[in-house]
């Protein structure tokens, strides 16, 4: 029998082999760039591992409702907060805003607020936002605040809420770098509220909205 | 091939073989020993070889005992997802059919991974050893690594360090497919792995003159470079379906507060803090300085793998950066290539290597994260 009609016929089938298997190498990188792009995750996981908008991963969480408050300096978070976004560490006093983790504070609830909300907090400020707006998000309304001097308490009104199931504070601009400001300090975090409480109360607020 | 050249392949090779053993088990006696003296001293608390299972062997294990996790189990977030799956593959069987203890079966994969590793090296190093005396100062090189404590310790490194020494061996033989999933393999037990694929081109352009032509691209090295980041993109699917997030193996570093950043920034820092940072720093620069020497001896290939994997180390902070570069098969052939030149220098390599590594194996026990 003819040598090259055995070896053609062997050559020829280990190309087809060849590029059967560069076919299956190419379907298999083109299924792991669809798993890359599309994470199956938490919006808390996502906040930690992904986007490091929040410093503390599956925080313990501790019985009170919306109306006894959240206390920022307390480990862990009330029932009935699932994550928080874009806030810096827990201190003694509470816990500040820090942009340069996340554009917005984010508080993101375990139920969803319909109608009338009053949203009060009790939070303080670098001296160099005093004056300044800033925007707090409920849902897809908005409402601005001034930001006073020293420790202050906030009332904000929301009203015929639907389906709002996050509380975001968001500076009117960006503040800048604490180390910008302040010559002395190593601080390069972009401090805006330092939070202590938050409540959120059904019906008007008690006081006039600020 | 004659049988002459024939017979005396297969003498060297029986010679290499030999050698690695030999040096394998001087390895594990200096290992034993350093920690059965440090044991006597009150340093160290070493009865049996399981107890030197600690820090990353943990995590290992825990992938050997329970497989990857779906949600991490502690507060800081810190899960199993960066230890690549194919070191713990190969403790499998130690632990479950073997029925030895899951830190003892983690453990000893990784110091018979250790011979695996010399034997590698001496093929990586083949072209360049001519007497037995060459072939165990190569082995020695690997066997007395200065940080040789994370080849006796459960760690990854000596399993990753000869599938890449056994990428360079194939690539250089031109045996395209072999050298690919060798990458693959590597891809598969350290994510630093995926990097072959650039060494990978760069030996196919070398065989091919430096002369890209699409007439002269072959199936088969086609297929071989596919085949480089196999490993990570077979994990990444797996820890998509098993947890959610693909890219796991690099999102749970955020729980060590390890986050990609400036080298340069990590350099300067290594050289203003004191003490161990400026070591790693030194270590740093040695990568860069061999990695530019090795391009000037035409090796390219393992020049760039060194650079690059240097400048991941050295974007990740500079905790690991010590186990990163010494466990580098490049990184050793430079060193072996620099004390050839001079063998008086190979007495001052010893003393430091030697030294070092008991020096390591001894604080491997102290629980100081600086050799972790």
């Amino acid at each position: 029998m003819d040598l090259a009609a055995l070896i053609v016929p062997l050559i020829f089938m280990k190309a087809i082999f060849l590029i059967a298997v560069l076919c299956a190498l190419i379907a298999i990188y083109a299924v792991a760039s669809w798993a890359v792009l599309h994470p199956h995750v938490s919006a808390a996981y996502r906040a930690y591992y992904i986007d490091h908008t929040t410093l503390y991963w599956n925080p313990v969480h501790y019985p009170g409702t919306p109306a006894e408050g959240m206390d920022f300096s307390r480990e862990g978070l009330p029932d009935w907060v699932a994550y928080t976004r874009g806030f810096s560490i827990r201190e003694p006093w509470g816990q500040w805003t820090d942009s340069t983790i996340a554009p917005a504070a984010t508080v993101a609830l375990t139920q969803s607020y319909d109608g009338i909300v009053c949203v009060d907090f009790s939070a303080s400020a670098v001296s160099w936002l005093v004056g300044k707006q800033m925007a707090i998000t409920m849902g897809s309304q908005t409402r601005t605040v001034k930001i006073e001097s020293g420790a202050y308490d906030y009332k904000v009104q929301f009203d015929h809420l639907q389906n709002a199931r996050q509380l975001d504070f968001v500076p009117a601009n960006r503040p800048p770098r604490v180390k910008d400001v302040d010559k002395h300090s190593l601080d390069d975090r972009r401090l805006g509220l330092d939070l202590s409480m938050l409540r959120l109360l059904p019906g008007e607020c008690a006081s006039p909205a600020n | 091939m004659n049988r002459d050249s024939s017979s005396t392949e297969c003498r060297l090779g029986r010679n290499t073989l030999v050698i690695a053993i030999v040096l394998w088990i001087a390895s594990n006696v200096f290992v034993t020993g350093v920690a059965t003296v440090a044991t006597w001293e009150g340093i160290a608390q070493y009865k049996r070889m399981a107890n030197l299972c600690r820090w990353d062997c943990g995590w290992y294990s825990s992938v050997v005992d329970a497989g990857y996790h779906f949600t991490s189990p502690f507060g800081n977030g810190a899960a199993n997802w960066p230890f690549h799956p194919l070191f713990p593959i190969t403790a499998y069987p130690l632990h479950k059919w073997l029925k030895l203890s899951l830190p003892g079966s983690v453990v000893l994969a990784s110091k018979l991974e250790l011979l695996l590793a010399i034997y590698a090296f001496l093929l990586m190093l083949s072209d360049q050893l001519e007497t037995t005396s060459d072939y165990a100062r190569a082995a020695s090189l690997v066997a007395f690594n200065p940080y040789l404590i994370y080849a006796h310790a459960g760690y990854a490194e000596p399993l990753y360090f000869a599938l890449i020494a056994f990428g360079f061996y194939f690539a250089g033989r031109q045996r395209w497919i072999t050298a690919g999933a060798m990458g693959g393999f590597a891809s598969a037990t350290r994510v630093l792995g995926v990097l072959f694929c650039f060494s990978y081109v760069i030996a196919w352009l070398k065989e091919q003159q430096w002369r890209f032509s699409f007439r002269k691209l072959r199936l088969n090295a086609m297929v071989g470079l596919l085949l480089c980041p196999l490993g990570t993109a077979l994990f990444t699917i797996y820890l998509h379906s098993r947890m959610g997030d693909a890219l796991a193996w690099e999102h749970a570093h955020v729980a060590w507060g390890k986050q990609p950043g400036s080298p340069w920034k990590t350099l300067q820092l290594c050289f203003t803090q004191p003490h161990w940072p400026q070591v790693w720093g030194v270590f740093m620069v040695a990568a860069f300085v061999a990695s530019a020497w090795l391009f000037k001896l035409r090796k390219p290939e393992l020049g760039l793998y060194l650079a690059l994997v240097a400048l991941v180390a050295v974007s990740t902070g500079y905790w690991a950066v010590a186990r990163y570069i010494w466990w580098q098969p490049p990184f050793l052939y430079a060193i072996y290539r620099l004390l050839r030149r001079n063998s008086g220098a190979w007495l001052i390599y010893v003393a430091f290597a030697s030294g070092m590594a008991a020096f390591m194996v001894i604080e491997w026990f102290s629980g100081h994260n600086f050799v972790i």
